[in-house]
């Protein structure tokens, strides 16, 4: 942790989903906090609970299929014990969230700016039509919508993916929330495009000191926003560190896997493309051990038996992985950064 | 994995006019679709390529730049507006009906999505059958013998065949779209974004096998992808497309080493890097705006509109491809 304090804390987060089938566990006591100003990473696979416990935060999951136990404290305020009308005044104000999608964020039988001001008012009810309009103009301006007056009037499905993201971001920010949730921002946007709204997003922390929890699969995107990086498996952090300690001491034998298994630009064509062989563990049926040991070629006996515990490799730098026990490390050796670069393939 | 790289592509082949013995290649290659209304929208606009046998040939490009309606096109899944397309140096369109039959049969496809590519109410055994019925290559004990052989190379169990496609993972599926395409001994495959909707583990899988696979059985491939990384890594020869044009194209080292075409340029510095001090070192150009509409694009270069370079001649003349160095074609005027 930094030494800003602490905005968000979640602590010991379960969240799973009762079904025909039995129960998913989605989130399997997660633990992580994000300091003021501060842009948390969550970067992991689908399926791996990232998502779900974003929306855990703003309680968009509920209803009685869904169990949640553990602890959110926003601010200091415990906000899994709020009501629904006291989360309402938390969302959009001082929780901001971007969803993956933004042609299903924005309403499209509503004026794009009309959504904005709607936004504005429903918390800020003193604050008059022709204020708030002139609000939305401004953020438009900041999140580089051209012509912002013009566009107000304009539906979602008249913008291009690009301009509706950035539509989406100006109405996550427009109350000048403390905490912005960008869940998978541009997953479903080109290359070009990502690298403008990564930018925006980046200028957005800078200007307006907001704390960001970027989720994403790509190593690639958190590596020029992230302060600090939590790596998820199978509904758990398995890793959790400043960004630099996950890119270049990568502990979690995940972790360099997720690395080495994309072929990077800025490499040389022989570099070796690692696969995880089989896939992430059923969550009906979430195996006993380390969730992940039934891939990982360094693993234990005690991998298959029993959870492992986070072990502290230096501040703020855990990694729940046996390997890092004192009776385990000496004998196997780590997964390196020295192996990572030498770009030889190891069995993962 | 041991990769394949000494290269099929000799340095000197010129790509856009002649190389040596293409296997497949198109030659002022045009798709236009007619809307409503009574406007064109020029999805492929006088592409020409070859790919020599056994070669990747990538194809790179945002959406909308026209690089699935190539591959379609190049299968037969769409009838050319106009150009043609030679396969193993005979023009497809004058095939007789057996050499048309021969000619799908050897030309395959991958699909980006393989949730919508493989049909629910099949069973996989039927799914892979399918072609292997249509073309009568085996039937009765060895058709299901053949099945079996290709669900085990694409590192499924044959337990598998009578299964839905639904109790499969994404990954899985994308294994059983490899199968059927492999199904009726294709020489050929225009793999169409066949990892992008796989999850980051699953896909250096996927990518993988389809090397192994290229290397067992001399498969010749074209690999459409927005992933330029990944095609860096899988291809021997990159095209880079936009709005239906081709704007740049070299051998795969060349083009991400020395890339001459602006937009080429952009595209290769949007790719965020997984390394926080190289990406902090980084000097990037950003494109403004977006693709804009493949309907009646503007006259001139194409990227004109978005180029951080364009100059007057830009926006009236189009440039034509010229080849800069052996084998490295570029259409800009100011290169």
């Amino acid at each position: 942790m930094n030494n800003s304090e602490t905005l968000l804390a979640i602590e010991n987060l379960r969240v799973s989903f009762r079904t025909y089938g039995g129960s998913v566990r989605a989130v399997r006591g997660i633990s992580m906090s994000i300091g003021t100003g501060e842009c948390l990473a969550v970067v992991g696979e689908s399926g791996c609970g990232k998502s779900v416990t974003a929306q855990t935060i703003l309680k968009l999951i509920q209803g009685p299929s869904a169990e949640i136990d553990g602890s959110i404290r926003f601010e200091g305020q415990e906000l899994l014990n709020l009501s629904e009308r006291e989360m309402k005044a938390i969302r959009g104000s001082k929780i901001g969230m971007i969803f993956q999608d933004p042609m299903t964020s924005l309403d499209p039988t509503m004026q794009v700016g009309k959504q904005l001001v709607e936004g504005i008012r429903e918390h800020y009810r003193r604050i008059r039509s022709k204020e708030a309009r002139k609000r939305v103009v401004e953020v438009f301006g900041r999140v580089g919508i051209p012509e912002p007056e013009r566009q107000l009037k304009r539906y979602s499905y008249e913008f291009s993916g690009g301009m509706r993201q950035r539509a989406a971001i100006a109405m996550a920010v427009v109350c000048h929330p403390k905490l912005l949730i960008a869940d998978e921002p541009t997953t479903a946007l080109d290359v070009t495009t990502q690298a403008q709204i990564l930018g925006l997003i980046h200028n957005l922390k800078e200007e307006m000191g907001t704390a960001i929890l970027l989720i994403t699969h790509d190593m690639g995107v958190v590596s020029n926003m992230a302060d600090r990086i939590a790596v998820f498996y199978a509904g758990q952090v398995v890793e959790v560190g400043e960004a630099e300690d996950i890119f270049y001491s990568p502990a979690h034998p995940y972790t360099v896997a997720l690395l080495r298994s994309r072929p990077r630009l800025d490499l040389d064509r022989k570099q070796c493309l690692v696969s995880i062989p089989g896939t992430p563990p059923d969550l009906f049926a979430p195996p006993p051990g380390c969730a992940f040991a039934a891939r990982c070629g360094s693993a234990l006996e005690i991998c298959r038996i029993k959870q492992p515990r986070a072990f502290e490799l230096r501040k703020g730098h855990e990694t729940a992985c046996w390997l890092y026990h004192e009776k385990a490390g000496a004998k196997h050796g780590y997964p390196t950064r020295e192996r990572l670069e030498e770009g030889r393939c190891h069995d993962f | 994995m041991a990769i394949r790289r000494e290269s099929v592509w000799k340095r000197g082949d010129a790509m856009i006019s002649e190389a040596v013995h293409p296997f497949i290649e198109a030659r002022d290659l045009k798709l236009y679709f007619h809307l409503a209304g009574g406007s064109l929208l020029k999805a492929v606009d006088g592409l020409s390529f070859s790919i020599p046998a056994g070669g990747t040939m990538g194809l790179v490009g945002e959406s909308g730049c026209g690089k699935s309606t190539t591959g379609r096109t190049l299968v037969g899944l769409y009838h050319p507006s106009g150009g043609q397309i030679f396969f193993k140096g005979q023009d497809i369109e004058t095939l007789d009906r057996t050499g048309q039959r021969e000619f799908t049969r050897q030309a395959q496809m991958i699909f980006q999505d393989p949730y919508s590519s493989l049909d629910p109410r099949m069973t996989v055994g039927d799914i892979i059958g399918e072609g292997i019925d249509i073309h009568r290559l085996y039937s009765g004990r060895m058709r299901m013998e053949r099945i079996w052989e290709l669900l085990n190379m694409v590192g499924l169990d044959k337990e598998h065949a009578n299964r839905f496609p639904h109790e499969f993972s994404g990954g899985q599926r994308q294994r059983i779209g490899i199968a059927r395409s492999l199904a009726v001994e294709p020489s050929f495959i225009v793999c169409d974004e066949p990892i992008s909707a796989l999850d980051v583990s699953i896909q250096s899988q996927i990518v993988n096998l389809l090397m192994k696979l290229q290397q067992q059985l001399q498969l010749t491939y074209l690999f459409i992808s927005h992933d330029l990384s990944m095609v860096k890594y899988i291809c021997d020869r990159v095209v880079v497309m936009y709005l239906g044009v081709i704007v740049e194209a070299a051998l795969s080292d060349e083009l991400y080493q020395s890339p001459l075409h602006p937009y080429t340029k952009a595209l290769l510095s949007a790719i965020p890097i997984a390394d926080p001090r190289k990406e902090r070192a980084r000097q990037r150009t950003l494109l403004q705006g977006d693709v804009p509409s493949p309907i009646d694009p503007p006259p001139g270069c194409r990227f004109a509109l978005r180029c951080p370079l364009s100059a007057k001649i830009c926006r009236e003349e189009t440039p034509c491809l010229r080849e800069i160095s052996p084998g490295h074609v570029v259409a800009c005027h100011l290169v």
